[in-house]
């Protein structure tokens, strides 16, 4: 799934090692080029390597200490990529090519039970997580706030299965409690998501007992 | 009185419209209201029908008890019978622009119309109502790209006692491509700033989950005021009166510089309850301190120092953590607000203290029992930022103030029953302004309760409650002598002491000419009526100063009042005053 193109120079070993190359848009026919990527690499135990695209979507990360990095590169709209790199000395890494899928969105509007707008709502993007033995747990994605008109817009989403919720006066964070969520889970509305896809979706409010 | 009886007569029997009969000279009026935006029904907008032929029936001359009033339904729609005779319709309702319907007058539009109550027939009308304004736009970096996530924030340009003010109005996130809507604003100017940075998104992270995907802002960039601004004094205002909204409001931020702020926190030393986690917290100026607790401290211990700040304007106020007898942690302000304009690097000093308890006792004059739900309010006195500290007063007149940390504060009271007023605050013997309590690290005079380990000042907050207010009662009249409906009375008081206090000043509309201002406190105070007033001007010295030939003094004794005629000052009129 990875889409990721890497052509390799490879140069006379000289110390430093760098690493360079350009984050571009994968869906584009002409390679549209991404500005303000953020990269970081990073090696255990010391401090992130950070970095950002410019205006040509090039980057380029020097004085790298040999080792085995983990590149994570994030752009607005886009689905970040994390993928290990190994830097031998003195390694001159140049062309390195960053496609990055368009990420997902969900819009919708919301109204109260008079069928007027309801503003300053939080609207919660859950997803199912499975931990290392299996156990089974809902944590928060992305959150959201309304406008004036009830309308929201969570963007910036992976693919996948979601339940969205929009509780009518809850405090920040409240579905931190099992025991909450327990009692409201099946409340939700459910919604799957692809790549290169804009969900709508018109959002009950969920009256608190 | 006899009209009301009647109506509600009718109204038992049912019938629409009601039938005309020459004993009950009554029609009725239905309808809906509407929102303007969506052309959808609007529930619960409250509807003041307001008469322009004088009642047989209304002895009293007050306006309030000659208008009629319905709020629209669930669905949006209402119903009223009405005595016959010619109305307008005043519209209110929460989040919505105040509107007038069926207003005729000097500033209407010619073709404007009354509304016409006739006997047995029933008019059916649409009423449309605006909601409060917006400011959208887009934020930008440097390079051109969107922003998600900046923090964009309204300022109003408040006119207040103490000179014109910005007053942070709203707050918002930029949307996925860096749009962003600010809404439910009150009509006036605006002050837009936006901001992108791990600082700025920082508040949001107790509210929001923000997506993997969304980039780390890093250091980001430094605040910027439309259209381009680094300081507030070179922004742009927005209007936002008299428009439905204010369109691309576009920010584009800047490759910025960063300082070095140093920071060196001095620690009072004392055998109190432990002052845990000290800290200077660095916000955006006009913050407000009640969530102080959730921007980044730039350090810890008594020496900060932050080599890589944005350049631009902040304020500096330290906080410390307690815990209480039950165990749980507060967090309070430890020292006065300090402004910082970080355009260079920058060492500042800040003392800390002791938050302090103030014990209070309000009173009445003459003695009186203490009703429930009374406030006490404190609200600083600070350019730089905003707090209110609010408690209630139990029936003993007892409250108590926790944790207050230093600054000057303006002292009001809520709640408080029918014709009364604050009549005096004092603290201690410090020869303060009317109603203003300081604290700091050498006043009010105090000490610590071994017991708990907090310090208490030593003599109470006394407040003073006087339950025997007066009334401002008259007319308002063009240059001809004639009733002049809809204008816009302001009392401002005379005294300059009373001037510094936002509770001394009063303004109502008179709908129908005639006007009745309650709870007013005693003393001398100027009237004006203005055809139209949009803003708190009048709070505003300046403003005081240019107007003060159009004004009456009138003296306002305890008791119903006597009557006062005043001049409307026109639009035109006013504009000329303030050239």
């Amino acid at each position: 799934m990875i889409a990721l193109l890497m052509i390799l120079l490879v140069q006379a070993a000289r110390p430093p090692a760098s690493i360079s190359g350009t984050v571009i848009d994968a869906d584009s026919v002409y390679r549209l080029p991404l500005n303000d990527a953020r990269i970081e690499m990073n090696l255990p135990d010391r401090a992130p390597l950070v970095t950002r695209t410019g205006v040509d979507g090039q980057f380029s990360v020097s004085d790298l200490a040999p080792g085995s990095y983990r590149l994570t590169v994030t752009a607005n709209g886009f689905i970040r990529e994390s993928l290990p790199v190994n830097v031998a000395a003195g390694q001159q890494r140049k062309g390195v090519v960053l496609a990055l899928k368009v990420a997902p969105a969900i819009t919708g509007r919301i109204k109260d039970e008079y069928n007027v707008p309801a503003a300053h709502l939080i609207v919660e993007a859950m997803k199912v997580i499975y931990g290392p033995r299996g156990d089974r747990s809902v944590a928060a994605f992305a959150s959201t706030l309304t406008d004036d008109r009830g309308e929201f817009n969570l963007a910036f989403l992976d693919p996948g299965d979601y339940t969205l919720f929009a509780w009518q006066n809850v405090e920040p964070n409240a579905y931190l409690d099992p025991s909450f969520l327990q009692r409201y889970e099946s409340t939700g509305t459910r919604m799957t998501i692809a790549v290169g896809s804009e969900g709508t979706v018109s959002l009950p409010l969920i009256p608190l007992d | 009185m006899i009209i009301h009886f009647l109506l509600s007569v009718a109204i038992l029997q049912g019938n629409w419209p009601p039938p005309c009969r020459p004993e009950l000279p009554i029609g009725g009026i239905d309808g809906i209201t509407m929102r303007s935006d969506a052309d959808e029904p609007l529930p619960f907008v409250k509807l003041t029908f307001i008469p322009l032929d004088p009642q047989p029936s209304s002895g009293r001359s007050s306006s309030a008890s000659r208008s009629f009033q319905v709020t629209s339904n669930p669905m949006g729609d209402f119903r009223r019978l009405l005595p016959t005779g010619r109305y307008f319709i005043v519209a209110d309702r929460e989040y919505y622009v105040h509107r007038e319907f069926f207003r005729t007058g000097p500033d209407m539009p010619p073709e404007a119309k009354s509304l016409i109550i006739v006997c047995g027939g029933a008019q059916s009308v649409r009423l449309a109502m605006d909601p409060n304004p917006s400011i959208i736009g887009k934020v930008y970096g440097p390079l051109g790209q969107p922003l998600p996530a900046a923090t964009v924030q309204a300022y109003q340009l408040r006119y207040t006692p103490y000179g014109r003010e910005l007053h942070l109005a709203a707050t918002e996130l930029a949307q996925e491509n860096g749009q962003y809507r600010l809404f439910r604003l009150d009509p006036g100017y605006y002050f837009v700033s936006a901001s992108f940075s791990r600082a700025a998104l920082q508040p949001w992270r107790s509210v929001l989950e923000f997506s993997p995907n969304l980039s780390n802002p890093d250091d980001g960039y430094s605040t910027i005021y439309y259209s381009g601004a680094l300081r507030s004094e070179n922004a742009k205002p927005v209007n936002l009166l008299g428009v439905r909204e204010a369109a691309n409001v576009d920010i584009v931020l800047k490759d910025s510089r960063y300082f070095k702020l140093k920071v060196k926190l001095l620690l009072p030393q004392s055998t109190a309850r432990p002052m845990l986690n000290p800290r200077v917290a660095i916000l955006p100026t006009g913050s407000d301190l009640g969530i102080a607790a959730n921007y980044p401290a730039i350090g810890r211990d008594a020496n900060y120092s932050q080599d890589r700040l944005l350049e631009g304007d902040y304020v500096l106020v330290a906080l410390a953590d307690f815990i209480d007898a039950d165990d749980k942690t507060s967090t309070a302000v430890i020292s006065d607000t300090v402004p910082v304009r970080l355009s260079e690097d920058t060492e500042i000093p800040i003392t800390a203290m002791y938050p302090l308890d103030l014990l209070g006792r309000l009173t009445s004059q003459p003695n009186s029992s203490i009703p429930r739900g009374l406030r006490v309010r404190l609200v600083r006195v600070d350019r730089n930022a905003q707090q209110t500290v609010a408690v209630d007063v139990d029936t003993t007149g007892s409250f108590n103030l926790l944790d207050v940390g230093p600054g000057t504060y303006d002292v009001y009271l809520s709640g408080t029953p029918r014709n009364s007023f604050l009549q005096d605050v004092r603290l201690s013997n410090a020869d303060r302004q009317f109603g203003q309590i300081r604290i700091d690290g050498k006043q009010p005079e105090r000490f610590l309760e071994e017991a708990t380990g907090r310090w208490q000042s030593i003599l109470p907050l006394n407040v003073v409650m006087n339950l025997q207010s007066g009334n401002a009662v008259g007319r308002v009249m063009d240059a001809a002598g004639q009733p002049f409906l809809e204008a816009t009375v302001v009392l401002v008081p005379a005294s300059a002491a009373a001037r510094l206090r936002t509770d001394r000043y009063f303004k109502v509309i008179a709908h129908t000419g005639e006007f009745q201002i309650p709870e007013v406190p005693p003393g001398r105070y100027i009237a004006y009526a203005f055809q139209r007033l949009e803003q708190d001007y009048y709070f505003d010295p300046d403003f005081n100063a240019r107007i003060a030939s159009r004004g009456v003094t009138v003296d306002i004794a305890a008791g119903p009042g006597r009557q006062m005629d005043l001049i409307v000052v026109t639009t035109d009129a006013l504009a000329k005053l303030l050239q």
